[in-house]
């Protein structure tokens, strides 16, 4: 068991031989990838691909929040560059996906692939909508429009 | 080898502990290793980790890794909805191979912690010259 949990993470070999044993006293899976076994992990991709790394299926865990001016959607996006991601908004369905295709070089991870969609309330203002990456964090900002904030009633 | 992950995930304690959405203490990040040379290279993927939020320790061959995000909210926001279960990242990696210990570098960016582990001179590759 325990030099099998070398292989898994093993390019070409080279995990294996770098590490002996991987978290001794775990055996939990916990993964930033989603709370549901039925997620697709990554590593999973990797490994079906015969140990090559063909792009892989990865769905980035969201959270959904809301102020009174706006909607946010925080995707969880570790190591994606800017450009690398692109977000649509179409019927009140928000997804983003994201790709890289070449090797990995120094210092970078080398290919996946990954869309995720979540559901958007109504009433947003699509042509206000921002993103923003950081930490590895891509916080899309959808603004309310205007019938739809909080409204102070007077009372008469 | 394929098969690790899914043990792990038909594990009835670890689907339990899934299932109901429940906070960790901690998530054990996703990590890639790869040879380069002279160096090993270790990605460890924490995504809102910064550099602030990051402990190494290297002893005895075993490399720790720890990551905590920041936890507050920007003000006014409510959650709606969550679907990651722990705020702190921990990794255990025990080596198998000499690396020399205190010239080990590591840097953060874009939620990915790089360790640069340079080989202990025993194990590099050597180049041999026929005579």
């Amino acid at each position: 068991m325990e030099t099998n949990l070398n292989l898994k993470f093993g390019k070409e070999g080279m995990a294996m031989q770098l590490i002996r044993r991987d978290d001794p006293t775990l055996t939990r899976f916990d993964s930033w990838f989603g709370d549901t076994w039925n997620d697709i992990h990554p590593l999973t991709q990797f490994l079906e691909g015969l140990g090559t790394r063909a792009p892989a299926a990865w769905r980035p865990t969201v959270e959904f929040y809301e102020d009174e001016e706006n909607y946010h959607a925080q995707f969880e996006v570790p190591g994606v560059k800017k450009d690398e991601i692109d977000i649509e908004l179409e019927n009140a369905v928000l997804t983003i996906s994201a790709k890289r295709e070449e090797q990995g070089d120094e210092g970078r991870q080398s290919r996946f692939a990954f869309t995720r969609s979540v559901n958007v309330p109504d009433g947003i203002d699509a042509d206000k909508v921002k993103a923003h990456l950081e930490d590895g964090i891509l916080t899309v900002t959808m603004p309310k429009q205007e019938g739809r904030k909080p409204r102070a009633i007077q009372v008469n | 080898m394929t098969t690790l992950s899914k043990q792990q995930a038909s594990d009835p304690a670890a689907q339990r502990q899934s299932g109901d959405g429940t906070r960790l203490r901690y998530l054990r990040p996703y990590y890639e290793v790869d040879d380069r040379n002279e160096n090993f290279e270790v990605r460890v993927f924490m995504p809102g980790v910064r550099k602030s939020g990051v402990d190494i320790t290297y002893e005895n061959d075993m490399l720790t890794v720890s990551g905590t995000r920041d936890r507050d909210l920007p003000e006014g926001w409510r959650p709606l909805h969550r679907e990651r279960r722990s705020d702190s990242y921990h990794l255990e990696l025990q080596l198998n191979v000499d690396v020399d210990g205190d010239r080990i570098s590591a840097h953060v960016e874009d939620g990915v912690l790089t360790l640069t582990l340079p080989k202990a001179e025993t194990i590099k590759p050597r180049r041999i010259p026929v005579e």
